[in-house]
């Protein structure tokens, strides 16, 4: 096929033809196009307007009238522009598809942007054969800018959040530089450095210790509250023997439950696997803070750590107390940060609210999660469950 | 000799008690770029190492004695409060101490280095 053939003849146009509707029809159809507010024109083969709407004469300053019959190129100054909108229009006629052109710019004469978007579509004759395409151009300049104020307000609003974080973090270290030279001096003091001390005197020393590695606890999980906001931690996976996690959580747990009179139980089900692929260190991190949490909560009884395989593709921790219980209510909110349940519990119970939120962070970034289940003054036990991948001996499962 | 780099003139003094109750003779340097200069005229057995601090930061004067053939016995020990950036540091050194620094911890951990510098 020669491109002659191809192309609509230019030089010898067969005269518009559209044949008319009913007059009441006609008018009604007429005042439908010349309310939108939208460019609304349709042209033949030809490039001709053989439809055009009162909104996009008036761009050009001129009547509908004088558009029927003409193309682009009578009108438009811009013989780029003119190009191109001879090109989608062949396209529609020569795959009787839409176009869609999601976004176009324009300059004003007075140096301003302005936005469209254009659908171009097919009208057919009672053969189906394309005859014209309607074109609808609608000004998006007003959304551009909404888009633009939005994109440019979440970027303050992340920046903002990055600042904060970094603050904190900064924040966090300058505290705990004082606080060595406290524990230090304060420690020196205990162990006789500066001279004999007595009993007593031995007593709130070694108070004030206690005190200042707590003070020291909470400003860790702080900054580590504050890492976490501001970039995503790194998780090492490695292969870890399951037994050596619990043995490790009892270590760092037994002596603060017993001081408090509480049992800090373990137990791994039998036949669970021996060894597991994972970030151990995060997996220690949640549990301690769930521990931690637990102890915090109870005034007598146990809290009991318990290992198994649930149904699916888990292995799940439930960290179980006897504790004060959370209200349904707060099933949500616990896992936020800075969120303790009531006023009044936060008054009794020290500590920033950061270590559940903070577990809960780590399991989302294992794609895991943890779940609850308490009522009020029945105790709480946390689920934490987590992918699981045994490591057979001998290599990966 | 322990070299002690510490922006904190009461928490160097606490850990140059500590390591001295261990046998060690201490040296307190409250700023990186004097640490740099003295680090260029001894080799001290251990370095017990702040990461931030004026003028020269902690991870360079790290950089500079793992670079100098003469300091390869040299044990380090991190002070800090910056978990993450220790972290990346962890593998250079013999131990990284979270910040604040026990006394008694940090007493115990120097009678234990002491023999290995003989």
């Amino acid at each position: 096929m020669s491109e002659r053939e191809s192309l609509p003849d230019q030089m010898h146009p067969s005269p518009v033809s559209v044949p008319p509707p009913e007059p009441q029809v006609e008018l009604l159809l007429r005042q439908v196009i010349d309310t939108n507010p939208n460019f609304v024109f349709a042209k033949d083969r030809y490039g001709r307007f053989v439809l055009v709407n009162q909104a996009f004469a008036e761009t050009y300053n001129t009547t509908i009238e004088q558009m029927i019959g003409k193309t682009d190129a009578d009108f438009n100054p811009n013989p780029v522009q003119v190009e191109q909108f001879r090109r989608d229009d062949l396209q529609v006629f020569a795959l009787g598809q839409d176009v869609f052109v999601p976004e176009q710019r324009t300059r004003t004469a007075q140096g301003g942007e302005r936005w469209w978007q254009t659908v171009k579509r097919p009208i057919r004759d009672a053969q189906g054969e394309v005859t014209a395409v309607l074109t609808i151009v609608t000004e998006i300049t007003e959304r551009k800018l909404i888009e633009d104020a939005l994109r440019e307000a979440r970027d303050i609003a992340v920046e903002a959040s990055r600042l904060k974080s970094e603050l904190l973090a900064k924040a966090s270290h300058e505290l705990q530089t004082p606080l060595g030279a406290i524990l230090g001096y304060t420690e020196m003091l205990e162990t006789g450095f500066f001279g004999a001390i007595n009993g007593q005197q031995q007593e709130i020393l070694q108070k004030i210790i206690g005190r200042t590695q707590h003070l020291s606890t909470l400003i860790t999980n702080l900054l580590d509250q504050s890492h976490f906001a501001s970039q995503n931690t790194q998780l090492h996976q490695s292969e870890f023997l399951v037994q050596d996690l619990v043995r490790q959580l009892h270590d760092n747990f037994a002596a603060q439950a017993a001081e408090k009179g509480l049992t800090f139980t373990t137990e791994i089900v039998p036949n669970f696997p021996p060894m597991l692929l994972g970030a151990v260190d995060q997996v220690l991190q949640i549990l301690s803070h769930l521990v931690t949490n637990a102890l915090k909560f109870t005034a007598n009884g146990r809290v009991h750590v318990r290992i198994y395989q649930p149904e699916g593709p888990y292995w799940a921790i439930d960290v179980q107390d006897t504790g004060i219980g959370i209200p349904a209510v707060a099933h949500e909110l616990i896992f936020e940060p800075f969120r303790q349940v009531d006023g009044s519990i936060t008054r009794r119970h020290q500590g920033f609210g950061l270590g559940l939120s903070l577990a809960h962070e780590l399991a989302l970034a294992m794609e895991g999660r943890i779940e609850l289940s308490s009522e009020e003054g029945q105790g709480s036990t946390f689920t934490v469950l987590l992918p699981c991948y045994v490591v057979m001996e001998g290599g990966l499962e | 000799m322990a070299l002690i780099v510490e922006d904190d003139e009461d928490i160097g003094a606490i850990f140059a008690a500590a390591l001295q109750q261990a046998g060690f003779t201490t040296e307190v340097i409250t700023d990186g770029g004097v640490a740099m200069n003295r680090l260029a005229e001894l080799t001290p057995g251990v370095v017990l190492l702040d990461l931030h601090l004026p003028t020269v930061s902690g991870p360079d004067i790290l950089r500079y004695i793992r670079s100098e053939e003469r300091m390869a016995q040299t044990r380090v020990v991190i002070a800090t409060a910056d978990p993450h950036m220790a972290d990346l540091l962890r593998n250079q050194v013999t131990l990284v101490l979270d910040k604040p620094v026990s006394f008694v911890q940090l007493r115990v951990l120097s009678t234990r280095l002491r023999p290995l510098l003989e």
